[in-house]
């Protein structure tokens, strides 16, 4: 995650934000599992890193492991460590992501998209609190907190069996939802000089300077990336307008498009669309996915049975 | 006003789909850092909660004492004779505003708890100091300082309360909002997945956030019905005192 290589805080006054840091300042002072929860982009890891740092295991380690990059192979021995010699390819003795954060924090990101089978060797441990590194005989005590954090709905995760409801109450202990970009009330404003200042350090550029229309342009916007997508066009804008002013029309399209600050998933290409052919492939994706049931297709696209019945006719979709 | 008492009550009642994000991780880090005896008893645990939450509507209490005497102040200063009338006006309007914030129509709303960031500065550290707790006196005291941490609809409500216009009235009220925040606050850690799940469809907000609308607008037509009655008596300025507190 790049933003967590420079921004080391999290910065906005707006009482979405404050509420979650206030919360998180008192959760901090004690020791239980922490689940973070927020759409990407918002923070997440930032938030992990000042628990770690407000609490009183601040002197000793902060690992993350970025659960979606582990390969499940290797899950096991990268996460419990392994003996020289235990696998092909174990070449010297490892300690492990969950050693190394002995009497420090170990910080779970993405901890929703673990694997069936290391969610429960997970589970093993945070029950536990011992660990066996692959191909060690004996066990070993090992005192870490853990922070997990995900952007995944979890509640659904474990109703489709994609995730373990025994592992999801042992983690969602102390839940802390980060709020989105476009709930934090001026904080995009307080961000933009904020984040420019830090890139114009590590580029070594002149900050640009941002019109008052390009701010109110900037704060309109959706931010369907949070902060890392705001992060992203300061350093964009640094590059390109180091020193100089920034004007609307030098933004992003996308940005200069949503005049409505819509927060819909859904954006018109800057070519166009062919309506029917999107309306006849949604009909087409819905049936996929309730393997041909008309009934439940119509409830997923907000149709009656019937206006589905008709449109699957009028576009010759078989079914 | 006791006719409206069950404003604050019902304030506090709906406030559940608000106290979940801060208020729910606070208790939930409460109740899991109490030493293991505790949490394996019922009843001990149920002394700390119960502790706790003594603590947050004792300080809710005090505060509405202390704005209940601001706001006896407030009616001589704008109108000895309609002081009283105009602050009721007022926290109609206030109800307004709670119910679109609620709703999630007024986010601006929010803004109100930047008025006790300063004072949280100064007991933050003091919080963090009690834990993790170690008795129920702890979290009595926890409680305590935990009830000043700054939130829109606690100050608003707050604001609501200063046209009870006695201490003892300012007090009730946020004591009321106080017990109104409990199934909610004590359910949160038992109760937090579905409370989470609750409190996120846009819908139930604007549900409740709607009722306490339509709460304001009733009150306020009670009180114009009031004023009528008073109006068309015979010197009535007294009785209408009495039927509006």
């Amino acid at each position: 995650m790049s933003m967590t290589t420079t921004t080391t805080r999290l910065v906005g006054d707006s009482p979405a934000l404050q509420q979650v840091l206030r919360a998180a300042a008192l959760v901090a002072a004690t020791d239980v599992p922490v689940l973070v929860r927020g759409e990407s982009g918002t923070g997440k890891e930032l938030l992990a890193r000042s628990l770690h740092e407000q609490s009183s295991r601040a002197a000793r380690e902060f690992v993350s492991v970025n659960c979606a990059a582990l390969p499940e192979a290797l899950a096991e021995s990268l996460l419990y460590g392994h003996k020289r010699g235990a696998f092909t390819g174990a070449v010297e003795h490892q300690a492990g992501f969950v050693a190394s954060a002995d009497g420090g924090t170990l910080f779970l990101d993405e901890v929703g998209e673990l694997s069936l089978p290391v969610q429960a060797k997970l589970l093993r441990f945070l029950e536990s609190g011992e660990l066996q590194p692959v191909g060690h005989a004996g066990t070993r005590r090992v005192d870490v907190r853990v922070i997990a954090a995900t952007n995944r709905d979890l509640e659904e995760a474990v109703r489709a069996g994609r995730f373990r409801e025994d592992l999801y109450y042992r983690l969602n202990v102390i839940p802390l939802e980060l709020p989105p970009l476009r709930e934090r009330e001026g904080d995009v404003a307080q961000l933009i000089p904020h984040l420019s200042a830090e890139l114009s350090v590590r580029h070594g550029l002149e900050v640009p300077r941002y019109s008052s229309a390009a701010l109110a342009r900037l704060q309109r916007y959706g931010w369907p990336g949070n902060v890392r997508e705001l992060r992203n066009l300061c350093e964009r804008m640094l590059v390109l307008f180091s020193g100089r002013a920034v004007e609307p029309d030098n933004l992003p399209l996308e940005i200069r498009q949503e005049a409505t600050a819509s927060t819909s998933p859904f954006r018109l290409p800057a070519g166009g669309i062919h309506l029917d052919s999107l309306e006849s492939e949604l009909i087409r994706q819905a049936l996929e996915l309730t393997a041909g049931n008309r009934s439940r297709a119509a409830r997923l696209l907000g149709l009656s049975r019937d206006t589905l019945l008709y449109r699957i006719k009028k576009y010759a979709i078989a079914s | 006003m006791e006719s409206i008492s069950w404003v604050p009550f019902t304030i506090g009642l709906f406030s559940a789909v608000h106290c979940v994000g801060m208020c729910g991780g606070i208790i939930g880090a409460l109740s899991m850092s109490l030493p293991a005896r505790v949490r394996d008893s019922r009843w001990r645990l149920s002394l700390y909660l119960l502790a706790y939450s003594l603590g947050r509507v004792s300080s809710y209490a005090l505060a509405g004492a202390l704005i209940g005497v601001v706001g006896q102040q407030l009616f001589d200063f704008i109108s000895p004779q309609y002081g009283h009338r105009i602050m009721q006006a007022f926290a109609a309007l206030l109800l307004v505003g709670i119910g679109l914030y609620l709703a999630g129509w007024f986010p601006r709303f929010a803004q109100l708890e930047r008025i006790g960031v300063p004072l949280w500065r100064r007991l933050e550290p003091l919080g963090r100091r009690l834990l993790p707790v170690k008795s129920p006196f702890h979290a009595l005291a926890f409680g305590l300082v935990w009830g000043w941490l700054p939130c829109g609809l606690v100050y608003s409500t707050l604001l609501w309360a200063a046209a009870a216009g006695t201490a003892g009235q300012g007090a009730l009220y946020m004591a009321l909002f106080g017990l109104g925040t409990l199934p909610a606050v004590m359910g949160a850690g038992l109760l937090a997945g579905w409370l989470t799940r609750f409190a996120r469809q846009p819908r139930v907000r604007q549900v409740l956030g709607g009722l306490l609308v339509v709460m304001a607008l009733g009150t306020l037509w009670y009180q114009g019905q009031v004023v009528d009655h008073s109006a068309h008596g015979p010197g009535h300025e007294h009785h209408q005192h009495e039927a509006v507190d």
